[in-house]
């Protein structure tokens, strides 16, 4: 568990905080996904690699955390974070690299669909069958919401970008 | 200026830094738990101690090794697990202990038909109910046991009662639900190597296995749902397509298997005063006797209408397929009062096979006038009645009226036919009112009607939002009286109230010197 553990949780780390776009949220979501992988271990049937497996539950439990987000947005008035949301956690566990920042930015103003494509791709190193698979989608698709993503990202890196965990 | 591939190593190479304590915290918290799970107790029953004991890099190093060791065995017995065993032929197998179901199918986001079905210990069906969403020609509930098919229809509040043996083949419209059928479909392809099944990795929490289908050559996805338990598919759903028309989507949802059903479902208990259709007690239609289908059809149009004219209802209901006089009545603003021609049997698809169209000029009174009008005949056989065929009128919801009236005053209204044919130019006609009506030009949408229909158009889809054009056309011939017209189905996505849906609709196209307009939907 702890060479598992090890090896992948930066990667994850960064996957997730390129999905989420928040620091917070990608330390929640990794965290979980650790527990919950060794918690549920005994469900739990590895047919492909572990570290795609890792990848989509981590991608699946970001959609989950933003999907509360928007609900939660809902509930609160207009444009107003709910209060434990902007709250700086003194533990910080994960800080984000310069480059990291720029592109999490980049991405973070994609649609959901290319953001994860790209980053499952380029990050988790999935393959774009199994990026499709995950995505419920045929995989030209895939492909080209990873072209139209990536062409989006070059633009928005050359020109003015917002930075990571506003 | 970054090109694509430094843009794609940016973010393939972007680097995160984890915090070491807290990394260490995380870590020993993610043990803790694996350790707590698989009961593995700590070294030290308190923190304090396991702590303590951690704190030697030797303790660190063996639990380090025991965590791994333990962890590779588990890894090892979830590859070997009864769960990794689960074979699609065990489904197969399965599906054939099925004695009744309860399934709820889909098109799209939307819920159609359902279904209950109960069968014998030889898998063979003894009854069924069927509740259909039935589109724009309004709902039905189809009721089928020992032979006698029932079906409802509420909207015309008509019951046809008729005879249907379940034949080898089975029933027509069960065989595509059952999820039997549509195991054993799969099974033969995928054997077949027609089809290529991929069972998904199992989630940690998943109590359900989800098996992919692809068949390439019918651009056909689907996805099968199965309860490892019972074996028993749950859910079936085929994407279709993958284009830039989209896909689509039909899906299955089992809500029981094998579970009592209340007898109640199967009893017809339909209003009173429907109007009843009987094909059962009995014999209907024209018998074909020595005639091809093709004469017995002109033949049974002739008699059909001759009879509705001398309002001889006995006669004229049994060859409409067992109408009482009541049904007669609440036509009579299309009596024929005078057959004036019978057409000839024509094919109503490309390959010249029953049931054929027969089109009758007949002349009507309407409003103390006298108008001849063509109505359109289709001549289907009597179910459980060999070698009788009836009539039913297939143009009659569709007849448009008064389209000779129209007065378009010299206005630039509709399309210009130009090069192309009738089919193309009236579903230009329709894609393009829904475009406009899309992009919010009202202005264009109203050149495509009639000036008196303009306003109905507002009335009807103003309140809506077009989201999309899911499907225009193909266009079908419409006879009628003096001009061209043609029927162009549609099928538009729509917003309304916050609310999504989807509807289905004819449009009538009609010609006018050489422009063709939208003169009316149908449904």
């Amino acid at each position: 568990m702890r060479r598992i553990y090890e090896k992948y949780h930066e990667d994850l780390l960064r996957l997730a905080v390129s999905l989420s776009g928040q620091t917070a949220t990608a330390e929640d979501v990794v965290h979980d996904v650790f527990t919950s992988f060794i918690e549920q271990a005994r469900q739990f049937r590895l047919t492909g690699s572990l570290r795609a497996y890792l990848a989509t539950a981590v991608a699946h439990r970001t959609r989950n955390v933003r999907r509360t987000e928007i609900r939660q947005q809902r509930w609160t008035q207009e444009g107003e974070r709910p209060a434990a949301e902007g709250t700086a956690r003194p533990d910080r566990w994960l800080i984000c690299s310069e480059d990291l920042n720029e592109v999490v930015g980049a991405l973070a103003q994609l649609p959901n669909e290319q953001r994860e494509v790209l980053t499952l791709r380029l990050q988790a190193g999935m393959k774009f069958r199994e990026i499709a698979r995950f995505q419920d989608v045929p995989i030209k698709t895939a492909l080209s919401r990873y072209r139209c993503g990536l062409t989006k990202v070059r633009s928005l890196i050359n020109g003015e970008v917002p930075k990571c965990d506003r | 200026m970054r090109s694509l591939k430094d843009t794609r190593n940016k973010i393939a190479r972007a680097k995160v830094h984890t915090d070491n304590r807290a990394n260490q915290g995380i870590l020993e918290d993610v043990l803790e738990r694996f350790a707590r799970t698989h009961g593995i107790q700590p070294a030290a029953p308190g923190p304090n101690r396991w702590r303590m004991a951690m704190k030697n890099p030797m303790a660190k190093l063996a639990v380090a090794a025991a965590v791994i060791v333990i962890g590779t065995g588990l890894i090892t017995i979830w590859h070997t697990g009864e769960r990794a065993a689960y074979a699609f032929t065990q489904t197969v197998e399965a599906m054939q202990g099925k004695r009744s179901f309860h399934i709820q199918t889909y098109f799209g986001q939307r819920r159609k038909d359902e279904f209950w079905a109960e069968f014998d210990d030889e898998g063979n069906l003894i009854r069924f109910r069927q509740e259909e969403d039935g589109g724009p020609k309004g709902p039905l509930i189809t009721i089928w046991e020992n032979g006698i098919l029932n079906r409802y229809f509420p909207r015309q509040n008509l019951h046809q009662y008729s005879r249907l043996p379940n034949t080898e083949h089975g029933i027509e419209g069960l065989e595509a639900f059952d999820p039997e059928t549509i195991v054993q479909e799969t099974h033969a392809l995928v054997e077949a190597g027609r089809a290529v099944m991929e069972t998904d990795e199992l989630a940690r929490y998943a109590k359900l296995v989800t098996l992919r289908v692809t068949q390439e050559d019918r651009e056909l996805r689907q996805v099968l749902v199965v309860d490892p338990v019972t074996k028993f598919v749950v859910r079936v759903d085929d994407y279709w397509g993958t284009g830039k028309e989209g896909t689509i989507h039909k899906g299955i949802e089992v809500l029981e298997y094998n579970e009592a059903m209340d007898p109640k479902l199967f009893v017809p208990d339909f209003p009173e005063h429907a109007i009843l259709m009987d094909q059962v007690t009995q014999e209907v239609g024209l018998a074909q006797g020595d005639m091809t289908v093709k004469e017995t059809a002109v033949e049974a149009a002739r008699q059909a209408l001759e009879a509705w004219a001398q309002e001889d209802y006995a006669t004229a209901g049994k060859l409409f397929g067992g109408m009482p006089p009541q049904w007669f009545a609440a036509r009579d603003d299309i009596r024929p009062v005078r057959v004036l021609s019978i057409g000839e049997a024509e094919s109503i698809d490309e390959e010249d096979r029953p049931p054929y169209l027969v089109r009758c000029q007949c002349e009507i009174e309407r409003n103390g006038r006298t108008r001849a009008m063509t109505l359109g005949l289709i001549v289907p056989d009597v179910d459980g009645q060999p070698g009788r065929w009836h009539v039913a009128i297939r143009l009659y919801d569709e007849v448009p009226a008064d389209t000779e009236d129209l007065d378009l005053n010299g206005a630039d209204l509709g399309l210009v036919q130009g090069q192309l044919s009738d089919e193309e130019v009236a579903t230009a006609v329709v894609r393009q009112f829904w475009e406009s009506f899309q992009a919010g030009d009202y202005e264009a949408v109203e050149k495509l009607v009639p000036p008196e229909a303009a306003v109905r158009v507002r009335r009807h889809f103003g309140v809506i939002k077009v989201l999309r054009i899911a499907s225009v056309g193909p266009a079908a011939v419409m006879p009628t009286r003096e001009d061209k017209a043609m029927v162009v189905p549609c099928t538009i996505e729509y917003e309304k109230d916050g609310q999504g849906g989807s509807i289905d609709l004819e449009a009538l196209i009609v010609q006018h010197a050489d422009r063709w307009v939208l003169h009316d939907f149908i449904d």
